[in-house]
């Protein structure tokens, strides 16, 4: 049986959720509450905190990983019809995450060039990952980790550094409850990739520890997200931070330094290429292990070559321009995350807080040794 | 004819396979028939028969291979003290034993610090293609082995390929036993252990496994034994062909252990718990487990100062970059991402590019396959030519190619500078490594720009992740992270807290300094 070490385990949580929020997060947050996004994104901590302590009570109180913890709370049949709808959660998220990368690579960075093209190259790297594990998965998640979080923070810095007008955050005080409960949505919705946590906790090295793992994955992306927000309204006002689609990138581009360094958005997509190939392949490893889990095979390895065709149709057929993948992000997409991944979490959470502790050994709950 | 081709003639002697599968025997004269008929056609085997004892009535005969033996000592310790001095000694004073005159000359009489008994004619061939002598007595079924090796060798030298301004600067040569002094002289303790083992069905070749007993896991060092020992082939003529069987991985362009002409090198892996392969005929001692971060240290950073030592490596981390990166960077820029470029620079560039028919990449390829021809002429070019030779072809191909427009400089600059870059890597298989890559990195750069790079960066690193050498992760200490042990690879540590050996999965001996649970 593969383990995994509870860094391992931070990188590839926060992998799964970082690098398309990083993106998308600040402008969907800034379009509804304009300068107060960064607060927004702050106060999500909160719902977020909620949602790793229900991740935290089911791993606590449940013998076997996900989806065959499913079974154990709702029955043998809903759990495998639910799991059968997870199959699909899983891959449409994948497809979704690649499509939407592959659009804004195609649409900034080599213009001219099929989208189908960047599909197969990211779904093949994608898909070299896949089978040589997911021990191997978690490796090269903290590579990216050591060397993309600096960078990811310098850029902020060095963006801070460049025109800032620090009135652009004021006033605090024109708060709309209503977009700004909306706005905590949007922040926290992404969070719900932290259910991640439900699998690879059972290949955690050392399982006590994977509280302190998820809070630490949740501050490390909180701060992440809220920075940036703040930046890009420190950077360009709210007003016309609003009509940026997306205003990280933007925030990049306008980076100059020593009047030499410039136009280094695409050093930029080129790093985030590796986050997004990192929460593509989680989110892929998820869905083939759910496969795996529920009907009983041996191995998940095997089904990345069928799963790939999958999701590269979905992705291609998903949307015919960027925009239209938008508003599958920005309309679709949470409504999928609040029912896989806070809503029958939640239900489980409560199946369990009523049932009795099982008191068996969870590090054995593994059907199959996964390698 | 058909009968004649399956028909054995009646007297022919049986065949080689047979003969070398028997005991020896203890009739003398069978010996000799045998041997003949074994070593047939083998001019430079020396048989020689003599008569020694009293009344010369017993019969000896000795066999070597000319050239592998000390004559001097063939003769003075053996013939001479057999065949003269054992005959002049006086009766009274010399007691011929009534019963093992075989036990009574192997103890009392040959003066030779190394002696063995050798029961079969397989044992005796690989005695004496090894150098040694053989000493058969007519009437014992056991023949004398005396320690005779001796044979010309290249002396002790400085290695080419491993040059260091401080710091030791022996080098292995082709001779193991010389090899394993030079590393015993280093390493004077009990626990330093050679463990032999003989490979190669027809080459014999002798193959060491050095370890530091107590410090190197146990584990890592059955799993070498059990790879040499599951070794299988007619003949092993350098560590390269181990190199190939002891990997864990084999399909891949990833060295998978460490390899060193120089001595002092080694000693730091044995005392670092990794283990060392030598072969016989070969001056490179193959090191291992290794991770590929390791690749990028000298043994010369140990030896300077730990501030100048941490800046070299640093240099050359980022050298290792620019020698991977440099083209294909330069190609994804002004192919696909030329806003990234500043206005005067980039006018500056399509300028020296105007009127050069080929595109960026197609240009860069060029300019690097030349290069590549005109590193690899200068290796095979004889060694008083052969830097003249390239230095002058390089010259006069880039400035007669920039002349006639079919390069631009910008292009050159880049290529050269690639070039130096990589010779910065210290160890030879590294820059293997980044001399392929580099021409994926380009093509990919060429279809894909920067998104091209990432994606074979991404596919090396993946592959690189799910390497292994001996079992350790190939990318430790990076992936997975071990943030203590960093501070050993992206800069050198200093003596003075350099307190642990690195991290190794069955480590005996973790701590270095101020222990008091060393072995010694």
């Amino acid at each position: 049986m593969i383990r995994i070490t509870n860094f391992q385990i931070y990188c590839l949580l926060l992998l799964t959720t970082t690098p398309l929020a990083y993106l998308v997060t600040p402008m969907m947050v800034t379009h509804i509450v304009d300068n107060n996004s960064w607060l927004a994104i702050l106060t999500a901590i909160i719902p977020g905190a909620l949602l790793i302590y229900v991740y935290i009570y089911i791993l606590k109180n449940s013998i076997r990983p996900f989806p065959a913890l499913l079974e154990d709370c709702l029955g043998s049949i809903i759990g495998k019809i639910i799991g059968f709808f997870y199959i699909f959660s899983f891959l449409f998220g994948t497809a979704v995450t690649l499509r939407y990368f592959v659009a804004l690579i195609g649409s900034s960075t080599v213009p001219d060039t099929p989208l189908s093209i960047f599909i197969g190259a990211m779904l093949l790297v994608s898909y070299y990952a896949l089978k040589t594990g997911m021990a191997n998965i978690a490796r090269v998640g903290e590579l990216l980790i050591i060397f993309g979080l600096p960078i990811a923070f310098f850029i902020i810095l060095i963006s801070l550094a460049q025109k800032p007008d620090f009135n652009s955050l004021l006033p605090f005080k024109s708060i709309d409850f209503e977009s700004f409960t909306t706005g905590i949505f949007y922040s926290f919705y992404i969070l719900g990739d932290l259910m991640a946590i439900l699998i690879l906790a059972y290949f955690s090295t050392n399982r006590e520890k994977i509280p302190s793992t998820l809070f630490h994955v949740l501050y490390t992306y909180i701060i992440l997200i809220s920075l940036t927000a703040a930046v890009s309204v420190i950077q360009f006002g709210s007003n016309y931070n609003n009509l940026i689609t997306f205003p990280t990138f933007k925030m990049v581009r306008t980076i100059l330094i020593s009047d030499f360094i410039q136009n280094i958005d695409v050093v930029f997509i080129a790093i985030w290429i590796i986050g997004m190939f990192a929460a593509i392949s989680v989110k892929w490893f998820l869905a083939c292990y759910t496969i795996q889990q529920l009907f009983g095979l041996r191995d998940y390895r095997f089904l990345a070559a069928p799963s790939s065709v999958a999701i590269g149709i979905i992705s291609l057929m998903m949307g015919r321009n960027i925009i239209e993948v938008q508003i599958i992000l920005h309309n679709i997409m949470p409504i999928i995350y609040s029912i896989f991944y806070i809503f029958i979490p939640l239900i489980i959470f409560f199946i369990l807080l009523f049932k009795p502790n099982p008191g068996a050994d969870i590090a054995t709950g593994i059907k199959n040794p996964v390698s | 004819m058909r009968y004649m081709r399956g028909r054995r003639k009646k007297d022919s002697p049986p065949p080689t396979p047979e003969i070398i599968a028997q005991p020896i025997s203890d009739d003398i004269q069978e010996n000799l028939d045998n041997l003949h008929l074994l070593l047939e056609r083998c001019s430079d085997a020396v048989f020689k028969e003599f008569a020694f004892g009293p009344d010369l009535k017993i019969r000896g005969l000795v066999i070597y291979f000319d050239g592998l033996v000390d004559r001097q000592e063939v003769e003075d310790h053996l013939l001479k003290s057999l065949m003269l001095e054992i005959n002049m000694q006086d009766d009274n004073k010399y007691h011929w034993p009534k019963h093992d005159i075989f036990q009574w000359i192997k103890d009392s009489i040959l003066s030779l610090s190394e002696v063995k008994t050798v029961t079969t004619l397989q044992d005796l061939c690989h005695s004496i293609s090894s150098g040694d002598t053989v000493l058969l007595i007519d009437g014992y079924d056991t023949g004398l082995i005396a320690g005779t090796r001796s044979w010309q060798g290249r002396s002790v030298q400085t290695p080419e390929s491993e040059v260091v301004v401080r710091g030791p600067k022996e080098g292995f040569t082709e001779t193991l036993r010389f090899n394993t002094a030079l590393l015993r002289r280093r390493l004077k303790t009990a626990n330093f252990k050679i463990e032999s083992f003989v490979l190669g069905r027809i080459t014999k070749t002798d193959v060491a496994l050095c370890y530091i007993e107590g410090i190197a896991p146990e584990e890592l060092i059955a799993e070498v034994k059990k790879r040499l020992g599951n070794i299988d082939i007619d003949g092993i003529l350098d560590t390269g062909y181990l190199e190939e069987f002891l990997e864990d991985n084999h399909w891949t362009i990833f060295s998978q252990m460490e390899y060193t002409e120089k001595p002092d090198r080694v000693c730091g892996h044995l005392l670092e718990g990794q283990v060392s392969i030598m072969v016989d005929g070969s001056p490179i001692a193959l090191i291992a487990p290794t991770s590929f971060p390791r690749f990028v240290i000298a043994s010369e950073d140990y030896y300077e100062r730990y501030i100048p030592s941490s800046l070299f490596r640093i240099m050359r981390f980022c050298s290792f970059l620019v020698a991977l990166l440099l083209p294909s960077l330069f190609v994804a820029l002004i192919t696909y991402h030329h806003e990234m470029i500043p206005s005067p620079l980039y006018l500056t560039i399509a300028s020296a590019r105007e009127g050069v028919p080929f595109p960026a990449f197609f240009e860069a390829l060029l300019l690097e396959i030349t290069f590549e021809l005109l590193r690899e002429a200068g290796l095979r070019l004889p060694r008083s030519i052969g830097p003249a030779i390239s230095i002058v072809g390089a010259l006069i191909i880039g400035d007669a190619a920039v002349k006639a427009g079919l390069v631009s400089t910008p292009m050159v600059v880049i290529v050269a500078f690639t070039g130096i870059a990589s010779f910065i890597t210290p160890s030879y298989n590294a820059g293997i490594i980044i001399r392929i890559a580099r021409f994926a990195f380009l093509i990919a750069s060429g279809f894909l720009g920067l998104f091209g790079i990432m994606i074979v960066l991404l596919a090396f690193l993946i592959h690189m992740a799910s390497l292994t050498s001996f079992g350790l992760p190939y990318l430790s200490p990076l992936a997975p992270f071990n943030p203590g042990q960093m501070t050993d690879i992206i800069v050198r540590r200093p003596w003075f807290i350099n307190t642990m050996r690195p991290t190794m999965k069955g480590i005996r001996n973790a701590v270095r300094q101020k222990s008091s649970d060393t072995n010694e």
